[in-house]
């Protein structure tokens, strides 16, 4: 009785363990086809025979701060947002990678640093994370993920052999979307063609007021910049580092990383600019290109 | 450990493998098993409540011992005090202690006098009220001489520790689930398999409705007052289904893993959300507390035998006592009292037959709906923190002064209400198919298993695991 059991129930388990293993197979193919995520976007929808100006690396403040868009009509360069919304600085070391590792070419990588990553980096898995996720057969992508998983339950480490794990893990994330994109395979997940975002205007501050700022002093140390950077350069790509407009901080940076750096933390004086304290509008996202293409322009014509 | 982490999958294995392996031949040597299991599921939470628990198994195996012995009246009467008094005394102090204290205070305050009644940092006992009543059941009826009392003491504590139905019930009576401990049990392929089924059941109630659902629930009853009429609708109706999916999804597993060890445990729901009266809906919900309710208390206070309007205070007494076994707080009471007061008519009137199964047809549909609302008003004050706070949910849902839709403020709430009522409707279909075929348990077939796991693989909350809600009572 009891051996009977337990064949029934190992043949049901394997039945079901193969079918949620190939329908996580076809979520990743479908993924992997769409535009739905960045990683995917970048290698669905550009030449990597056509080579970059720049790259765009950031959280949620490099996807709305700065449009690659309008400094490529200041600039006349080619340009494009890889930044990822609620990611930390070894996640966009990753993006990075994923970038050059998918055959593209940049002379430049715009990184658009937040102060939690100044001095060091959680090694946490960030929450937006999961979207690299349909290329964990890739070696950096897995070595990522490995890296950082803890506890019992390890959906990206067992994912890259069992797939269902991690698409059941993450179904809400990954394999709910996967669906999606079966109909819709050049919807984007907040971003336009060029990897932008666009906050709308912040409905708590309708006045436009003069901002006051404070100023606070700050050490850019991070030990995984030199690597960013060492990465970069074996690419023949150069680190701009760039700090985004704050609603109410102005940011005394001593740099300790060669890269250049432009600190535009207290550049926009009005809160008519911003959607948040750290999020620009669209007239925020304006300006704070413009001006950032003009300190661009002699570096790129370095 | 909660049945649906991946510390309880091993720790079932473990235990399921030794017992019918290791110890098959020998029934006391698996009842020790059981108890020692039970005894590391419960620590596993908090050990040092394990005294507790076991204080309590001591007494009422010592009480029910005496009272076998006794013929003497007063003496059993006596033991039978002594018993309720410590059970309800630990019950009551754990649970009810800072409660009390604080009414007292504020009843004071109340007059103009200060009264100084300084609240304890108490720990509730996880299940306490589960175990505490089941423990009284057995005593109360070896004091009605109902059974007799157990002499094999590594039974009767495995009976009040049993870790399926420890921690949230079914709240078993010892008539039926204690004489299964004292005979041998075999293993029988057919039962487990109807284990493993409703387990699976019990899991898609539990991962995909309840566990997503209390993730937008907690959203709209976090922020109600900034909520659009529609949100509050959407949050009472998914609290309703959350907290049926985590109480009866727990149910059903604590039923099917009874079943992998040769245990049968009492049904806990009959499928109550399609109940076309309040009456039917008490007769469909938690059975195993609203039949423990009417056997120790609707009963013993005079049921119907001293007239109407006498039982009819019975009936409100035992929807209030009720809604204060779920917990100390005056939202409980309420929730009870409202329940109460909507069984009021039925009884009064007495025109109407509840039935056992609903066979939905389109005469019934407004009555099922018209309960499913009143119902769900009661729920309001079930999740709400406090009174002002449920009543001042409902005021917002009718006056319609919020505009804010939490269900819909991102795509991922969207994707999670949308689940929500994907597992609703498939919930519903199911029971009203097995309602129509009046079959009291789900039992799918081999093919809807594989589909059932499947959607369990692909819409369950993993990431959102939540403790039961009825560990808490």
């Amino acid at each position: 009785m009891m051996k009977k059991f337990l064949i029934q129930l190992s043949k049901y388990f394997l039945i079901i363990a193969l079918i949620a293993n190939l329908l996580s197979l076809i979520s990743n193919f479908l993924l992997k086809r769409s535009s739905i995520f960045k990683a995917s976007f970048l290698v669905n929808n550009f030449d990597p025979e056509q080579a970059f100006d720049y790259f765009i690396i950031g959280s949620s403040r490099g996807l709305t701060s700065i449009g690659s868009e309008e400094i490529d009509q200041k600039l006349t360069t080619r340009g494009i947002n890889l930044s990822q919304d609620d990611t930390g600085l070894p996640s966009q070391l990753l993006m990075a990678k994923h970038f050059f590792e998918s055959g593209f070419r940049a002379s430049y990588c715009i990184l658009v640093l937040d102060e939690p990553d100044f001095e060091h980096s959680s090694m946490q898995i960030n929450d937006n994370d999961y979207r690299m996720a349909p290329y964990l057969q890739r070696d950096y992508i897995y070595d990522y993920f490995r890296e950082r998983e803890r506890g019992i339950i390890r959906p990206y480490t067992l994912g890259k052999y069992v797939p269902a794990v991690l698409y059941s893990y993450y179904n809400t994330e990954l394999f709910i979307p996967s669906l999606f994109t079966l109909f819709r395979p050049t919807y984007r997940h907040r971003f336009d063609q060029y990897g932008n975002y666009t906050y709308p205007d912040s409905q708590l501050n309708p006045e436009n007021e003069s901002l006051k700022f404070i100023q606070v002093q700050k050490k850019i140390s991070n030990t995984l910049l030199y690597e960013f950077e060492e990465y970069l350069r074996t690419r023949g790509c150069q680190l701009i580092l760039y700090v985004a407009p704050y609603e109410n901080r102005e940011l005394i940076i001593q740099q300790e990383v060669k890269a250049p750096l432009i600190n535009h933390s207290s550049t926009l004086l009005e809160n008519s600019y911003f959607y948040d304290p750290i999020h620009l509008n669209e007239k925020g996202k304006l300006e704070a290109s413009s001006l950032l293409a003009k300190e661009l322009q002699p570096l790129f014509q370095k | 450990m909660i049945f649906n982490s991946i510390e309880f999958a091993f720790f079932l294995v473990i235990v399921f493998f030794i017992y019918w392996v290791l110890l098959k031949k020998d029934l006391n040597l698996q009842n020790l098993f059981l108890l020692i299991s039970s005894y590391f599921f419960y620590g596993w939470w908090n050990w040092k409540f394990l005294t507790l628990i076991a204080f309590s198994s001591l007494t009422d195996y010592l009480v029910g011992r005496q009272l076998g012995k006794s013929q003497n009246q007063s003496t059993r009467k006596g033991l039978l005090l002594i018993s309720i008094l410590i059970n309800l005394g630990l019950l009551g102090f754990f649970k009810y202690y800072n409660f009390f204290a604080q009414n007292f205070v504020d009843a004071f305050l109340f007059f103009g006098s200060k009264v100084s009644l300084s609240s304890l940092q108490i720990v509730l006992p996880v299940g306490i009220s589960f175990y505490t009543f089941q423990t009284m059941s057995y005593t109360i009826d070896v004091y009605r001489k109902k059974i007799n009392p157990c002499k094999d003491y590594i039974a009767f504590f495995a009976f009040v520790s049993f870790f399926p139905q420890l921690v949230a019930g079914p709240i078993e009576r010892a008539g039926h689930l204690l004489p299964q401990f004292l005979k041998a049990r075999f293993f029988d392929y057919k039962i487990a398999v109807s284990g493993i089924r409703i387990i699976l059941w019990g899991l898609f109630k539990k991962m995909v409705i309840a566990d997503n659902a209390a993730m937008i629930v907690d959203g709209i009853f976090n922020d109600y007052s900034t909520q659009s009429p529609l949100s509050l609708s959407i949050g009472i109706l998914f609290f309703a289904f959350q907290i049926y999916g985590d109480f009866s999804g727990y149910s059903d597993i604590a039923i099917g893993i009874s079943r992998l060890f040769g245990f049968d445990l009492m049904s806990n729901f009959r499928f109550p959300y399609l109940s076309s009266n309040i009456s039917e809906f008490w007769k469909r919900w938690h059975i195993s507390l609203s039949s423990w309710f009417k056997d120790y208390l609707y009963i013993p206070l005079g049921g119907n035998r001293k007239g109407k309007w006498f039982s009819l205070i019975n009936v409100l007494i035992v929807f209030l006592v009720s809604g204060f076994w779920h917990g100390a707080n005056w939202t409980f009471i309420i929730w009870g009292l409202i329940n109460g007061l909507l069984y009021v008519p039925l009884y009064i009137s007495k025109g109407i037959k509840d039935e056992e199964f609903t066979q939905l047809r389109l005469t019934n549909l407004p009555k099922i709906l018209f309960t499913f609302i009143l119902v769900g008003f009661g729920w309001v004050y079930f999740r709400s923190p406090s009174v002002y706070d449920a009543n001042q949910y409902l005021i917002h849902l009718f006056t319609g002064s919020g505009s804010a839709m939490y269900f819909s403020s991102s795509s991922k709430h969207l994707l999670v209400s949308l689940i929500c009522l994907i597992g609703i409707a498939i919930i519903l279909i199911v029971e009203i198919r097995y309602s129509r075929l009046k079959k009291g348990e789900v039992t799918l077939s081999n093919f809807q298993l594989i589909l059932l796991s499947l959607l369990l693989l692909f819409m369950a909350a993993f990431k959102n695991p939540i403790s039961f809600i009825y560990f808490q009572f």
